[in-house]
């Protein structure tokens, strides 16, 4: 029965962070403007892929920012 | 240090992950012949204890399911992330890395199953050790996907993308819960997280790289913008709130709590949401370009597999329900069900990114689009054989059953139906086979000029 319980939290935790992250996307605007997006994966295959940068950079910084392809 | 000897080429990790793809597909598939030929020829290959039928049965799924399939997806996301976050991989040389310790761990694991050590739990059979490599494995993986996700240069993140983090979240937590690294369990509580894990590896994993794959492959191929983003969003936080709980349906008949199979039925019921988003998104998305399909074998192969991917979701609800599952449950329809998601869905995704990717990192087109074209039908219709022929042995075994016919009496009215699939399996393997020859040759092939590489949606043959 304990096992129950325990996947129970489990299930639980998955879903309660599951929340977060849609919490975290709608505050960072991710959703924003949620159909534009769908236009992005038909110029996948047409850009040149940008060279790794030296440092890793969290999303939302500044400087990726203005990296920003409209 | 190490990692240095590893190449840093661009799309790279891809090529040599959809290589070993390629490569554990025809190991997998013979595997899966030697097992149609003893269902008629029971003493096949003698009384061998390494080749008998429990061990190759092992042996042929996690060699498909971990070997062709999990290659097959790493390989998309690392073609697929890339692409849509407009920046290399993080680190070809960890995927490189990674792709060696992975057809390491799965070569010896599987060699480990031949020869009799094996955990004895479904889909989760490799010894403890191959457990933890494989953890290493996805953790590796994860890492790198996120770590390319982090320095993406588009501020908002497409449908596809969403699937492939959510996965590396679900599918790392799902395979340590699964294998029992926590704690170890015995009866029915081993079988209630190994069916956590059991179904979980099909929704957390297969699913979802499945269906973010099919989000990127459709609108490329097409070049028609996704019918809705916002459709698609629906889906895929859907599938994250209800998928879960799903693994205990396949317990309706044991003495488990009610309310743990309840939750399975009703979270299984829910499954049609994310489910109709997607197919419906998947077919508007292609109105008015069908007729790519025609000349395009990597959209014929995912189009396909998008049907199969239908059927799949409306039997598995349909089969949770209580007095359907006690009907079928243990019967020769839930082989057809099984192989109808991984074979039919997952595998005919597999090999429409591998037709979309390869020649793309190769810089070069297919060999021959003839042989690609002979692989469709081959497996296309070997499936569907396969398929019919398993269902409706799955309905004679069930209604044999509840009337109490001797087992025996089952197993020669099925006899028929196990030479049918003999013959649905030789038509797969030989499909499987004109596939690797194909791959084989098109790596081989000289690169052609600059005037002369693959441009826009349909590569064209080089020769027919």
């Amino acid at each position: 029965m304990w096992t129950s319980w325990v996947l129970l939290s489990l299930v639980l935790i998955l879903g309660v962070v599951a929340i977060a992250v849609f919490v975290w996307a709608v505050r960072f605007g991710v959703f924003s403007d949620a159909e534009d997006v769908k236009y992005l994966v038909l110029r996948a295959e047409e850009d040149d892929l940008a060279p790794p940068d030296p440092l890793p950079q969290m999303p939302g910084t500044k400087e990726r920012n203005q990296r920003h392809v409209p | 240090m190490f990692l240095k000897w590893f190449s840093d080429e661009e799309f790279s990790a891809s090529k040599n992950f959809c290589y070993s793809a390629v490569a554990w597909l025809v190991v997998g598939v013979t595997f899966a012949v030697i097992l149609a030929i003893k269902f008629v020829i029971p003493d096949f290959l003698g009384v061998n204890s390494y080749l008998t039928f429990g061990r190759v049965r092992v042996a042929h799924v996690q060699s498909v399911a971990l070997g062709f399939l999990s290659a097959g997806y790493v390989a998309s996301l690392y073609y697929m992330v890339p692409r849509l976050t407009g920046v290399r991989l993080y680190s070809e040389r960890l995927g490189n890395f990674s792709c060696l310790a992975f057809n390491l761990t799965l070569s010896t694991g599987i060699l480990a199953v031949l020869l009799g050590y094996t955990e004895g739990r479904e889909y989760l059979e490799l010894p403890r050790l191959w457990d933890w490599l494989i953890l290493g494995f996805l953790l590796i993986t994860a890492f790198n996907v996120f770590s390319t996700i982090a320095r993406r240069r588009e501020r908002q993140i497409y449908v596809s993308l969403w699937y492939f983090m959510g996965t590396m979240v679900w599918f790392p937590l799902v395979w340590f819960i699964g294998n029992r690294t926590f704690v170890p369990l015995s009866g029915l509580n081993d079988a209630a997280v190994n069916w956590f894990y059991g179904h979980n590896h099909l929704g957390l994993w297969f699913t979802t790289v499945g269906v973010g794959m099919v989000y990127y492959l459709i609108p490329v191929i097409t070049r028609n913008p996704l019918f809705s983003h916002k459709l698609s969003l629906i889906g895929f936080w859907s599938i994250a709130m209800v998928y879960a709980p799903t693994g205990a349906h396949h317990l309706l008949q044991a003495p488990i709590p009610e309310w743990l199979k309840s939750a399975a039925i009703i979270s299984s019921l829910l499954l049609l949401i994310p489910v109709s988003a997607a197919v419906t998104n998947f077919y508007m998305t292609t109105k008015g370009k069908w007729h790519v399909v025609f000349s395009n074998v990597a959209l014929r192969f995912t189009m396909a597999g998008v049907l199969f991917y239908l059927m799949t979701c409306l039997q598995g609800p349909f089969q949770a329900a209580r007095p359907v599952n006690f009907y079928l449950h243990f019967s020769n329809w839930v082989v057809a069900h099984a192989h109808l998601a991984l074979l039919g869905s997952f595998g005919f995704f597999t090999f429409g990114a591998i037709y979309h990717m390869l020649p793309r990192i190769l810089k070069k087109n297919w060999y021959s689009m003839s042989l690609a074209n002979w692989h469709y039908w081959l497996t296309f219709l070997g499936f569907w054989l396969f398929f019919i022929v398993l269902t409706i042995a799955g309905l004679q075994q069930a209604a044999y059953w509840s009337q109490s016919t001797p087992w025996i009496q089952v197993v020669r009215a099925l006899k028929p139906m196990m030479v049918f699939r003999m013959f649905a399996g030789f038509a797969l393997l030989t499909g499987q086979l004109i596939f690797a020859y194909n791959v084989v040759r098109t790596a081989l092939m000289a690169a052609p000029q600059p005037e002369e590489l693959p441009a826009g949606i349909e590569p064209a043959p080089a020769r027919v």
